[in-house]
């Protein structure tokens, strides 16, 4: 029985380095594929991280065919290209999109650079859109209301890499405050850029290892040296599980539980203190109604980088107890790259797909675990396993610690 | 088959309230600004601001503004959230770094620019300056990042794992390299507010923050297109002094917000409740 509280997921619109369509990521996390490529759509000999996992061009959205001309989309930027297409197709793929003026529809996106990016992006392409402030007019997000036809409430949030679960979070209360019947929300991030790689590089955040790059990412793993640069987003429609329920819909999950904390510690390292990642996690599986043995499944933060494993390993091993070495966890930032505001976003739909196949995404490149490690990682392939419920963590810079807890419906 | 029903059973959303405990405000040129980053409040580190946009500089002053006029030096916000925007963060910034990277290529991008010049970055030194462990989310960063944070902070209204929320806003008037007619450069002011929400009680106080959501029964209802979108100046200068008013403004996706105060009830409001700002010598405005 479910409350009318209850929040389900019924359209999912993702554009990834894995893959556009839903079957297509779920065959690549299931195989354990890599989507991490040398850059080559810019010049990088003097970066030192010369890979990305990379998305290539966006699909045309249908509307843009239809209402407009493939030639506008690809005169668009690149970061709005990808919400537009991602919530497009999350629209439409939940049924709604025929019906989207008879419904009260909102639409919350986790964007971490949606003007820096706009600004560095014109400026390659020899603009001063930077110097010129009375250009800077229409954000993303009412731009893809305008183009999609709705007029809900409209928000980006920002939580640097927990932004879209902070997203997820935000939309579904939204339904359940009542202020919307249907919320498109998620994520989308176009960090492959030079400026990105280049600031990224000098924080000595990223994998050098441009030799080998679909081992570069190597989350949990001893012979790791940084993250890998991403890019993707995926979008998703948020309902009350009455209104699902009614119209039959196909359903990819419940948002069981949300949490967040800040760490109030750095604005780059994670707090070696376990306590405050540790609350986000017990608040998300509060609101769930599920005990941390209870779960089937934690997509881990884990980027790769020898700090942020180990504080998200020291917070898991304290919420899991005796449970650590049952539960399983992977990173498939292994896999994907890391989609730095859109990671959430990404790692809710790994989730998903989790849930809905029946088998745990393993982190690939893992060879030789921590030492001391208590947690069940799944190494390199993928192990059929029964997934009821789901964790996915999103720690971002600014020391934003999320966590969601998805239920198999 | 026929078509499922329509779901939308239409229910007009309540303005969300809290009160407001504390309120600061900064506006500040760049020679203020220069001097409120090499004077970080007290009870921070001296190199605090060191790498900081200059809107956080301003967002973490007014910040502590409040608490100051509030008399809440030694309130614990531990169980305090943040909501931030900041407008068009890291624009002055971005713009020296893509001139360096044009001429000196990626050895010239700081390591800084993006932990301390993206949108996350007010929200998150915000928590960092007060030890702030409930969340922190930037919102917004373009022209209607003001109603974006106010209807996200409205959203946040009610979550009991909440002591608090500050509310900060951040913004340039006019947005650096805005241009007079004649083609010379205008001045940016810098502009911060920061409230201190909580929960209204019996004896929260006579200072309110209202935030009516969008109320709309389908999209097929028309859109109000503002051609001015609310700013964060607006907000401040309309704020700086005020006592035992009230004030609406009309959010950009529809909605208000109000700052309430109750006029009966003037005469025992205290300090704290009414908008006191800052120049960089301390002095109120």
């Amino acid at each position: 029985v479910h409350s009318d509280n209850t929040v389900w997921i019924t359209g999912v619109g993702a554009c990834t380095p894995l893959g556009n369509e839903y079957d297509v990521i779920a065959d690549a996390l299931s195989a354990g594929k890599s989507g991490v490529r040398p850059i080559t759509h810019f010049h990088v000999a003097d970066h030192p991280s010369q890979i990305a996992a990379q998305i290539g061009q966006v699909p045309t959205p249908n509307r843009w065919n239809t209402h407009s001309t493939a030639d506008a989309f690809r005169a668009l930027d690149p970061l709005d290209q990808l919400a537009h297409f991602c919530a497009e197709q999350a629209l439409r793929d939940s049924g709604w999109w025929e019906r989207r003026q008879e419904i009260r529809l909102g639409i919350v996106i986790g964007l971490g650079g949606e003007w820096p990016l706009r600004w560095e992006n014109d400026c390659h392409q020899g603009g001063q859109r930077i110097r010129e402030p009375g250009r800077d007019t229409e954000p993303l997000v009412s731009a893809v209301q305008r183009h999609i036809g709705f007029a809900g409430p409209a928000v980006s949030l920002s939580a640097a890499c927990a932004s879209g679960n902070q997203a997820l979070a935000l939309a579904r209360r939204w339904i359940q405050n009542g202020w919307v019947d249907i919320c498109l929300a998620g994520a989308c991030d176009r960090g492959v850029t030079p400026i990105c790689l280049a600031a990224f590089g000098n924080l000595r955040a990223l994998s050098r290892r441009n030799q080998e790059p679909e081992a570069a990412s190597r989350p949990f793993d001893k012979d790791r040296d940084g993250f890998v640069l991403g890019e993707g987003g995926a979008m998703f429609v948020l309902e009350r599980a009455n209104s699902a329920r009614r119209r039959c819909a196909r359903v990819y999950g419940e948002i069981a539980g949300c949490g967040a904390s800040s760490d109030a510690h750095h604005m780059v390292i994670p707090s070696p203190d376990p306590k405050p990642a540790t609350r986000a996690i017990q608040q998300a599986l509060a609101e769930a109604g599920v005990t941390a043995d209870q779960l089937h499944y934690i997509n881990a933060h884990a980027t790769g980088t020898p700090v942020g494993d180990a504080c998200e390993t020291a917070a898991l091993e304290t919420v899991l107890g005796d449970a650590a070495p049952n539960v399983p966890v992977s990173s498939s930032k292994s896999m994907t790259g890391h989609l730095l505001s859109a990671a959430g976003g990404m790692e809710a739909l790994v989730c998903m797909i989790a849930m809905d196949r029946g088998f745990v995404p393993p982190t690939i490149n893992l060879h030789s675990p921590d030492v001391g490690s208590r947690l069940c990682h799944v190494c390199n392939e993928a192990r059929d396993w029964p997934i009821r419920v789901a964790m996915s963590n999103s720690f971002g810079f600014g020391g934003c610690n999320t966590s969601l807890v998805l239920r198999a419906v | 088959m026929t078509a499922p029903r329509l779901i939308t059973a239409i229910r007009e959303p309540n303005p969300v309230a809290w009160a407001v405990v504390g309120c600061g405000l900064v506006r500040a040129n760049p020679d203020q600004l220069k001097a409120l980053r090499q004077n970080p409040p007290k009870h921070l580190a001296a190199g605090f601001f060191k790498h900081a946009d200059d809107q956080i500089v301003a967002g973490v002053a007014a910040v502590f503004e409040a608490v100051k006029s509030a008399g809440m030096e030694e309130t614990s916000f531990a169980d305090w959230g943040v909501v931030a925007g900041a407008c068009y963060l890291g624009r002055t910034v971005l713009a020296g770094a893509l001139d360096r990277f044009r001429s000196a290529g990626a050895w010239s991008v700081s390591p800084h620019l993006i932990p301390n010049h993206m949108q996350h970055c007010l929200s998150g030194s915000v928590s960092i300056a007060l030890k702030s462990h409930g969340l922190n989310v930037g919102v917004g960063g373009g022209p209607t990042t003001v109603s974006e944070t106010f209807l996200a902070a409205a959203s946040l209204a009610g979550d009991n794992r909440l002591g608090g929320l500050w509310i900060v806003l951040t913004g340039h008037a006019p947005e650096p390299f805005s241009q007079f007619a004649n083609g010379t450069i205008a001045a940016p002011l810098c502009h911060a507010l920061a409230l201190a929400a909580v929960a209204v009680t019996p004896s929260s106080g006579v200072a309110q923050l209202r935030v009516m959501p969008a109320v709309r029964t389908s999209s097929n209802d028309t859109v109000e297109v503002r051609s001015n979108s609310l700013r964060v100046s607006d907000l401040t200068n309309s704020l700086a002094g005020l006592a035992g008013q009230s004030l609406r403004w009309q959010l950009d996706s529809g909605g208000w917000v109000e700052w309430q105060s109750d006029l009966a009830r003037k005469e025992t409001q205290k300090e704290s409740q009414k908008c006191t700002a800052i120049t960089p010598s301390g002095s109120p405005e």
